[in-house]
């Protein structure tokens, strides 16, 4: 079985206990949900207001939420300790990082469907009608589960893990969620501004290969039990 | 680490304090004659304003604070790979140094824009970089206080992501630099030949300001983990519950 | 002298902002005469032109004052500016509160770190001459305890 194989397990195995309890997609999509209410509650109703806000509405309510699912989904590895048996079984690392990070990936998307329809209803907001919003929140998913699950299973044994992780993580993410907030703006410009598009796409796609790339270097040495 | 080490760049340190203050107030010009010939404007235009002397200091602790992060970014790439206790020693201390150092470049630089520019703070490429890698080292030295001994490798990891994210940070905000520009030769400098002798000094007062810190500090850093270490060996022998 | 009240009353009346519709020809009539006035009395003609200066001068000094005061105050915003002084000691002085600060911090942490290193080589000294004296440890249990906020430890794992 090839690395690509492995981790394709390993994400199965967490996504079917995800399945099974639907905790983590339920609490995260309302807690999105909630974040998206609430915004729409601080944010005055203005129509030309909330169409430059709604980019940024959109991307905080997938960093906070999928920061509590991320919390989440290392500490259900932490209660029986399978932590340690996943590290055990006889696949490189490298796979069970990329698992984790796959399924964390699947998480967030599954999080931000629920945030894109609700801003856009709620804000009236065209958000839904557009294609490449879903590539942009794809490398979003990806930059922020790999980077997350990198420092969550590194936080596993440390005390103050919910406080620390947050710490950690957003300003490492801060130029992430940027681009993807640019990129969302740039789609709602009216003419849809094509050229900022891509060129934050673009961006958001070289920032997680360069972040893929030190995870899967950094991963190894970091995570030791 | 050679005991006189911090006496001495301490020391070193404190004259150049000394001489600089003395040589800001006295012997740098208010007036320069600088020739823009492609669209270089230092401050404005040839006259720089008295807050311009917040340039001495800012500029140098800048410097010092790439130099720190940097030296706390290869060390910790050298304790992942080595695993040298060492490293790790040095990139916690420099991290440190490097918090203190940007928080001066940031409160200066803000005091500085309140005049320059009428605003506290602007959303510009090289102060969102610097914020943005000043709260990592927050956050790095957040992690060594409250994650405890066991977060080495995470704090390293850490040190490592910060000096990757700082080319994204870069290229993120727009091209548009209000920042006071390096001369024409590339450094900022050369606007006059009065302000280098002061400049300079500053710069090596800062350097041994910064070495004698970041000793200081591994020798603190040294004696955290011989406590740790004693702890231990008490926890063993059983003096200590 | 009353010509030259009367003089008066005409420049009044003539820079007067908005002639009256029911005063126009009376005023036409006025210049008329006015005007055959001054031609017939040439002093009479000087006299009217003194006040018309004077009363050129005094609005034109006026507004040159106005404007000198605009740019005494505008040299000295610029002066202000120029010879900032405030914000050049402020940031001086947040550059060495801040290092102050962490001089500080760090020799205190440096203080305490070589007295518990003292302490911890006594306890461990005195524990390792009397091998059989475990029993004695535990007297010096909870101050020891008390005094060890240690940060190291791990989680509740």
């Amino acid at each position: 079985m090839t690395v690509i194989g492995q981790a394709l397990r390993v994400a199965g195995k967490d996504l079917r206990i995800e399945l099974r309890s639907r905790e983590i997609l339920y609490t995260m999509a309302f807690f999105g949900a909630l974040l998206a209410v609430v915004d729409a509650f601080v944010f005055p109703a203005n129509a030309k207001l909330a169409r430059a806000a709604a980019p940024g509405m959109l991307w905080v309510a997938i960093a906070f939420a999928g920061t509590i699912g991320l919390g989440r989904a290392f500490d259900r590895e932490r209660e029986n300790d399978t932590m340690r048996a996943l590290l055990l079984t006889p696949v490189p690392r490298l796979a069970v990082f990329l698992g984790k990070a796959a399924a964390m990936t699947v998480l967030v998307l599954s999080v931000s469907l629920v945030c894109v329809p609700l801003l856009s209803l709620l804000l009236d907001v065209p958000l839904v009608e557009h294609p490449p919003l879903a590539l942009a929140l794809l490398l979003g998913a990806i930059g922020f589960s790999v980077t997350g699950s990198v420092f969550s299973a590194a936080l596993l044994k440390v005390r103050s893990r919910d406080v620390l992780l947050p710490v950690i993580l957003y300003p490492l993410l801060i130029p992430l969620f940027v681009a993807g907030t640019s990129a969302t703006a740039a789609l709602l410009e009216i003419p849809r501004n094509d050229d900022k598009l891509w060129y934050w796409i673009g961006f958001l796609g070289i920032y997680d290969l360069a972040f893929l790339v030190v995870s899967v270097w950094i991963f190894e040495s970091m995570v030791i039990e | 680490m050679n005991r006189y080490l911090v006496p001495i760049c301490a020391s070193l340190g404190a004259i150049g304090f000394v001489l600089t203050i003395w040589m800001i107030f006295n012997s740098t010009p208010t007036q320069v004659d600088y020739q823009t010939d492609e669209g270089h404007v230092f401050l404005s235009g040839s006259s720089l304003f008295f807050n311009q002397k917040i340039f001495y200091y800012h500029v140098p602790h800048a410097f010092m604070l790439f130099a720190a992060v940097a030296t706390s970014g290869i060390a910790s790439i050298l304790f992942l790979t080595k695993r040298v206790q060492k490293w790790d020693d040095i990139a916690l201390a420099t991290a440190e140094v490097a918090a203190v150092f940007g928080a001066v470049v940031l409160v200066t630089g803000s005091i500085w824009a309140k005049v320059a520019w009428d605003r506290w703070w602007i959303w510009e490429k090289r102060l969102t970089m610097s914020l943005l890698l000043w709260l990592t080292l927050i956050g790095y030295v957040l992690v060594r206080r409250f994650a405890g001994a066991s977060a080495d490798r995470l704090a390293s990891g850490m040190a490592v992501f910060a000096m990757i994210t700082l080319p994204f940070i870069y290229f993120m905000v727009g091209a548009d630099d209000s920042h006071p520009q390096a001369g024409p030769d590339g450094n900022v400098a050369t606007q006059d030949p009065r302000m280098r002798p002061t400049f300079y000094l500053s710069v090596l007062t800062f350097l041994l300001w910064f070495v004698a810190l970041a000793a200081a500090r591994i020798r603190g850093v040294r004696m955290e983990r011989e406590v740790r270490e004693l702890r231990e060996r008490g926890l063993d022998a059983g003096v200590l519950a | 002298m009353k010509r030259h009240l009367f003089a008066l009353g005409l420049v009044a009346a003539l820079s007067a902002p908005i002639p009256v519709a029911a005063d126009a020809g009376d005023a036409s009539a006025l210049r008329e005469t006015c005007t055959k006035a001054m031609n017939a009395d040439p002093g009479f003609a000087k006299s009217i032109v003194i006040v018309a200066e004077k009363n050129y001068r005094k609005a034109s000094y006026e507004q040159i004052e106005r404007e000198n005061k605009e740019i005494v105050a505008n040299e000295q915003q610029q002066e202000r500016f120029a010879k900032n002084e405030r914000h050049v000691i402020l940031a001086y002085a947040a550059m060495w509160v801040l290092a102050a600060g962490f001089l500080i911090m760090l020799w205190r942490r440096q203080q305490g770190l070589v007295a518990e290193i003292a302490q911890l080589h006594r306890d461990l000294a005195e524990a390792t001459a009397e091998p059989a004296a475990p029993a004695k440890a535990p007297a010096k249990k909870p101050e020891k305890g008390e005094t060890k906020p240690d940060p190291a430890t791990k989680g509740d794992d």
